[in-house]
């Protein structure tokens, strides 16, 4: 098995909060890995540090996407400039590109996907619209090209819609495509919402707490989803989850946070029977 | 006679009303997208005026006779500069202050309409200037068996053309491409939209940019009509605009079209059949009772398409 990300002492700080303290874990290529833990502990931050949403205080984020050069997520968000600078001229020069052009779109290009715990699709647009936002970078974005209806604009975005068409049938939502997404129902648009991610060709797909909310069958339902990605599309997936039943189902591997520090890590029947999550668990 | 009045005053009220529109854009798109009132919009439609009269000064001193390609030439040409004006103000004046207080940028647009004007009055001269028109002549149009005419004259029927086929682009654009979804969902939810790898300071740039070439058009097609200009008149027009964005309600794109066209016919129904001097007065009275009984505008509710 090979990494395809490395967390490396990553620290997160809100003025007084510690919410990561020194987090050390990795995640393995084409693996479902777990973060559990209890309320608090500060599984949502890491993601949050992970998918660019928050910039983390100190660490690395070593990301290495299979053919392509690996990056430090981190530096892609745009770092602050640092008194040690003007010895190494190249390295800030290079901080000063990503300065002007990082931020989060370049995490997500990529190739991290992530959904949220409360459902943030744009609800004002139709399902379908949803899904071809998330290719704005692949189609053929050009201005002059759109006004004229140009032949490459046009099949660019023929493919698009194919490509959406094809993970709303993956998802069951073919009939839905056309409805506005704060319309559906809750259930729905949290498939919307991971149909979206899967739209930006992701390779590490982040799911905060997708089971919440539903219902036993519905539960399953996406369990059985989470594993045909893997297993059919090769996807590494991170996920968030309270539902210990489907974590210890699915997964391959867990990573236990606590208090802003992983206590424990390793397969789901290792980590049920650590002395240390019984502790953090049950207090 | 009541009718040919009538007739004449409704096409003066469409031609007003289409360019408060077309600056009315440039003041809903950019309040849609970043929540923040750009004052210095009226600003770039007067830029767009004085670039207006250099290009057809240059083009008549490399000696283009043919009119409507001298047209053509000058429209595109005042969209482009009077845009990278547009994007140059996001760049230095708007970005960096990003993520600050809502405040901030505003009182920023203010400072930068002032520095404009007085720019312009420095670069420029204090004095109104002029250029020939280039189009004469009317069409007329009798009604009935009246001998009063409803005259149009080639330019406005240039304006009513330019302006309104402007609006529809704008709204194909906005609905039918990549640009336009990805600029709404920048709009709904501008992290989401960075998360799912659209650069969203690109597409703030962009709307700003959009707003000034629709500002330029404006500025191109009322130059044309009434042929003089002077520093100031980015002021009252971009007041009256963003009154047309207010009622219409603001952050809605058809709701600009809208409220530009009820503002210019109101005004000019008002000045031909109640009095001219009290026009203005008039005018945001309609605003403050719009802003009364329906506080959103006309287009303003939740569930309209908003950019």
């Amino acid at each position: 098995m090979t990494t395809l990300l490395q967390v490396n002492h990553l620290n997160m700080r809100f003025g007084g909060v510690v919410a990561l303290n020194d987090c050390n874990f990795q995640v393995e290529k084409n693996s479902i890995t777990a973060l559990i833990g209890p309320n608090g502990a500060g599984k949502t931050t890491a993601f949050n540090c992970i998918t660019g949403f928050y910039r983390a205080n100190q660490g690395q984020l070593h990301f290495f996407p299979p053919n392509r050069p690996s990056v430090n997520l981190i530096q892609l968000l745009g770092q602050p400039f640092t008194w040690t600078d003007p010895i190494h001229p190249r390295r800030t020069l290079k901080k000063l590109g990503y300065k002007l052009f990082g931020g989060p779109h370049r995490i997500a290009r990529a190739g991290i996907a992530r959904t949220f715990q409360n459902v943030r699709l744009f609800k004002e647009m139709t399902v379908l619209e949803n899904l071809l936002v998330a290719q704005h970078r692949q189609l053929v974005g050009h201005f002059l090209s759109g006004i004229l209806n140009a032949k490459n604009f046009r099949k660019a975005e023929n493919n698009a819609l194919d490509h959406a068409m094809k993970w709303l049938a993956f998802f069951q939502l073919t009939t839905e495509a056309n409805r506005l997404a704060g319309q559906l129902p809750y259930g729905h648009q949290r498939r919307v919402e991971i149909a979206r991610a899967l739209c930006t060709d992701p390779i590490l797909l982040c799911l905060d707490e997708p089971a919440a909310g539903l219902n036993p069958q519905e539960t399953k339902a996406l369990s059985q989803l989470i594993r045909r990605l893997q297993k059919e599309l090769h996807l590494t997936i991170l996920l968030i989850e309270h539902d210990i039943g489907l974590v210890m189902e699915l997964s391959d591997h867990v990573i236990v946070l606590d208090y802003g520090e992983v206590i424990a890590q390793g397969p789901p029947a290792a980590v049920q029977q650590n002395q240390k999550v019984l502790e953090a668990y049950l207090g | 006679m009541e009718l040919a009045i009538l007739a004449q005053q409704t096409l003066n009220g469409l031609i007003l009303g289409a360019t408060y529109g077309l600056i009315a854009i440039g003041y809903t798109m950019v309040y849609g997208i970043i929540g923040m009132i750009n004052f210095a919009h009226g600003e770039i439609y007067m830029v767009s005026a004085y670039v207006t009269a250099i290009f057809l000064a240059v083009l008549h001193y490399f000696g283009l006779a043919n009119v409507p390609l001298m047209l053509l030439a000058v429209l595109l040409a005042t969209m482009f500069v009077t845009a990278l004006y547009g994007w140059f103000l996001e760049r230095i004046a708007y970005r960096p202050l990003r993520g600050s207080t809502r405040l901030a940028p505003l009182i920023t647009a203010i400072g930068l309409s002032l520095i404009l004007q007085n720019y312009v009055r420095l670069s420029q001269g204090a004095r109104s200037q002029g250029i020939p028109s280039l189009l004469q002549g009317s069409f007329a149009i009798t009604l009935g068996n009246d001998e009063r005419l409803v005259q149009i004259t080639y330019v406005q029927t240039l304006i009513i053309i330019v302006a309104f086929l402007s609006m529809a682009i704008l709204t194909v654009i906005m609905h039918h491409t990549s640009l336009g979804r990805a600029c709404r969902a920048t709009e709904q939810d501008r992290i989401m939209a960075s998360l799912l790898g659209i650069d969203t300071d690109r597409i703030i740039a962009t709307v700003f940019v959009i707003g000034a070439a629709m500002a330029a058009i404006a500025g191109v097609l009322v130059t044309l009509n009434y042929g003089s200009f002077d520093f100031h008149i980015g002021f009252v027009t971009g007041i009256k605009a963003f009154t047309a964005a207010v009622l219409g309600g603001i952050g809605s794109l058809p709701g600009a079209m809208l409220g530009g066209l009820v503002l210019g016919l109101s005004e000019s129904f008002f000045s031909g059949f109640v009095n001219a001097d009290y026009k203005d007065v008039f005018a945001f009275s309609l605003l403050v009772l719009v802003l009364i009984f329906r506080p959103s505008g006309f287009l303003g509710h939740p569930q309209v398409v908003k950019v």
